[in-house]
């Protein structure tokens, strides 16, 4: 039975990231392979190198149980990232919790199965890093059979802890959130938290790296101290001692021996809490009549906001943009040494400082795809659409203009912070603030069109559209690419021979005429596509 | 008021509609019966312009749906058989959204929603997101949606699916309404009761072509119409 269910769960998972059109549907699952198979390769080989640059020193310092101490430590937290939302959609909100408890199906039976599927999860991601974490050990310590078994046990071990602490604050969250009127509120702040810890990682990764590295005795001291059991984790590994190796075990198991006991008592209450917004007891209001327009770009603006996730996908530019405005404003002289690179090539370092930034800026503004899953995310919903009596015009112009509307106060904050900070002049200033709204209008049309032309009205959800659609995926290509190009062109063809003010027209100009090309073909010319749509 | 003349629709090889011909008149109530995947749907989306059809036309008011989608929809309200609403809107924001589309004054909107809505048992749950609706409620906030802008004609595909009795009756009782001031309806559903008792003329479609047409009781005959659609039923198989 636990066999058939996580079986079920799997197909499940499979299906989110598998499930297709029937046309293109072979070439998809390719696509998705050879992404997946991209971004593993990506993960191995990024802690690979983080392995190989620690394995050595640590050794010298006899700090070998530090080495493995540290592989548990990012995988744990790792599966933490990973897995957290997940498990609030696996374990507590699960559309098939009722269907299951209608089965002649022990309630036990069922958390059971969800709780390894979560395992089977975590598993993939702490391989991500114990595998390279165990070839690196390998390579620079020659094979010890004894050594490599004590790893794997340990390491398949240990996605149990990180399970057990994703359950807990699952039903955390799930408990907070059903009786919230606005849940993504929760949401959006613990994604916020989860990113800004991944950027700040990132960022800070080398001078991370470089701080375990001097002061790795100390670290030891303090991990041994304040987590005992990744001290247990890596001594068990390494020198293969008996009571840590234990303590490491009990660490494992007991937590989720605990959690499985408590969640299986209350696991029918759990899958059936009533969830859904709360009910409001209306009270009449004055109506206000609105135009077409209007009415149809605010209920754009509510639908990207209606998922947390959606939006912080995509907008992930105007986030990125407003950060990178502060950052800007408190530390600029880490900005400038960045740019300052660029000075050894002997152009005016001022003159670089002002056009990487606001190419910057444009990159940021063009990352914005909200309007890229727009059409899709229409999904069953469709009809009502097609049932106004609306032409495609007005029905697809709303969609970008909704984008707009979210992405351009912060897109022109964030430009006119960057040009104080910076105090650049006059014409970068207005370049720093122009180009990127331009950007931003240019990639609103463009996703609309673009997801026009390629939509999928099957996704589960609109965050699986907007993650997983190849409009979406365009949307942000596009956007890199209007940037990336005129910097090439500019930096490497014309060797900034001319000022920097003729490029910001020029993007200007080319920006205008393609957002114009876009509003008239959507205005005249996407009439009969949109019609198309769903005719099955 | 809807004239269908010769309409053919095919999904691949297959023709879910074959050169079907209706007219329903104003003050009708016309009732549109068939088996699953008889072509009810099919047809109903091709009178109010969604699909698209292959062969024949269809005329709201004497407008044609293919040359003049838009003037037709001014027209027409519809409500699906699983009405998939904007989940994340209220109710009250998903009327409003409606009423400015189709350019209902402030005042016609307030008075039709506090109508309908109190009619049909919803208007406290009018500030609570779609999404919290049951199936009932979302059929009725489609109903009060397809009535915001007085419509001339509604087409409803199985409207009685999901309403409680009460609000059943209501519904009845605004359809009869609609037609009173010379409007029209057409409507599928496989409550054979509710239509016969209901409908002014009923139309039996089979494999996507018309088996019979007319008034309720010239179809209905000297039996019921049940024992009528189930006699055409067996005779196909």
């Amino acid at each position: 039975m636990i066999r058939t269910l996580i079986s079920l769960r799997l197909k499940e998972m499979a299906h989110r990231f598998m499930s297709h059109t029937k046309a293109g549907g072979k070439g998809r699952k390719i696509l998705i392979a050879v992404l997946l198979t991209y971004c593993v390769v990506v993960f191995l080989g990024m802690f690979g190198g983080i392995f190989y640059l620690v394995c050595e020193p640590f050794m010298h310092l006899g700090l070998n149980w530090l080495y493995f101490a540290l592989a548990g430590l990012l995988s744990v937290t790792l599966c933490l990232i990973g897995s957290i939302f997940f498990t609030q959609s696996l374990i507590f909100e699960a559309k098939d919790n009722e269907l299951l408890l209608s089965m002649p199906v022990k309630p036990s039976a069922i958390l059971f199965s969800r709780i390894g599927t979560l395992y089977l999860l975590n598993l993939g991601y702490s391989a991500i890093i114990n595998l390279p974490c165990i070839v690196v050990w390998i390579l620079m310590n020659g094979f010890d059979l004894m050594l490599t078994l004590r790893c794997v046990a340990f390491m398949l071990l240990l996605p149990l802890l990180p399970s057990a602490l994703s359950c807990v604050v699952g039903f955390v969250i799930a408990l907070i959130t059903s009786r919230m009127r606005n849940k993504n509120i929760v949401s959006l702040l613990l994604s916020g938290m989860s990113m800004a810890a991944y950027f700040y990682f990132c960022f800070n990764s080398q001078e991370l790296l470089t701080r375990l590295l001097k002061n790795g005795g100390e670290l030891a001291a303090v991990i041994q101290k304040v987590l005992p059991p990744l001290y247990a984790l890596g001594s068990a590994a390494a020198e293969g001692d008996i009571l840590q190796s234990l303590i490491w075990i009990a660490c494992c198991v007991l937590p989720m021996a605990l959690v499985y006991a408590l969640l299986s008592r209350s696991f029918i209450t759990i899958a059936t809490m009533k969830r859904g917004a709360k009910r409001i007891k209306y009270k009449a209001q004055k109506t206000r009549k609105a135009s077409v327009f209007a009415a149809l770009t605010v209920k754009e603006m509510r639908r990207y906001s209606a998922d947390a996730m959606y939006l912080l996908n995509g907008g992930m530019g105007v986030l990125l943009s407003m950060i990178l405005a502060v950052v800007l404003l408190i530390k600029r002289d880490a900005i400038e040494s960045i740019f300052g690179m660029f000075a050894l090539t002997g152009v005016d370092f001022n003159q670089w400082t002002g056009a990487l930034m606001c190419a910057a800026l444009c990159m940021l503004a063009g990352m914005n795809m909200l309007s890229g899953a727009s059409v899709s995310i229409e999904g069953e919903g469709l009809w009502l659409m097609q049932s106004l009596p609306l032409k495609a015009g007005e029905i697809l112009l709303p969609k970008a203009a909704a984008h707009c509307v979210i992405c351009l106060p912060a897109i022109i904050l964030a430009g006119a912070l960057s040009a104080f900070a910076l105090s650049v002049n006059g014409i970068t200033a207005a370049a720093m603030i122009l180009l990127p709204c331009l950007v931003c209008i240019f990639i609103s049309l463009f996703g609309v069109t673009l997801n026009l032309l390629f939509p999928r009205f099957d996704y589960a959800s609109d965050l699986m559209a907007i993650k997983s659609g190849l409009s979406s995926g365009l949307t942000m290509l596009m956007g890199m690419g209007l940037v990336a190009i005129p910097v090439i062109l500019y930096a490497f063809v014309f060797k900034a021979s001319f000022d920097p003010g003729y490029l910001y027209a020029g993007c200007a100009a080319v920006l205008a005429l393609g957002s114009f090309l876009l509003y008239y073909y959507l205005t005249h010319g996407a009439q009969k596509r949109f019609d198309a749509l769903g005719q099955g | 008021m809807l004239r269908i003349e010769n309409l053919t629709k095919a999904y691949g090889d297959k023709k879910a509609v074959d050169g079907l011909s209706l007219h329903i008149k104003p003050g009708e109530i016309y009732g549109f019966i068939g088996h699953n995947g008889a072509g009810k749907t099919t047809t109903l989306k091709s009178c109010c312009g969604i699909l698209r059809f292959d062969e024949g036309d269809i005329f709201v008011d004497g407008v044609s749906v293919k040359k003049d989608p838009i003037a037709c929809k001014e027209k027409i309200a519809y409500i699906p058989d699983n009405p998939d609403l904007y989940e994340f809107l209220t109710g009250i924001q998903y009327l409003n959204f409606v009423a400015d589309v189709y350019k209902v004054s402030a005042e016609d909107r307030q008075a039709r929603i506090e109508r309908y809505a109190k009619e049909l048992g919803i208007y406290d749950d009018l500030a609570t997101k779609i999404g919290a609706y049951s199936h009932g409620m979302k059929q009725k906030l489609a109903v009060i949606s397809a009535l915001i802008h007085a419509p001339r004609l509604l087409l409803m595909d199985e409207p009685f699916v999901g309403l409680d009795p009460k609000a059943a009756h209501t519904l009845k009782g605004i359809m009869r309404e609609i037609c009173d001031q010379g409007g029209a309806i057409f409507f599928s559903t496989h409550v054979l009761e509710v239509a016969e008792k209901l409908c002014d003329k009923i139309a039996i479609i089979r494999g996507g072509k018309l088996v019979i047409a007319g008034d309720t009781e010239t179809v209905r005959g000297d039996t019921s119409l049940e024992n009528v659609f189930l006699e055409l039923v067996e005779e196909e198989a």
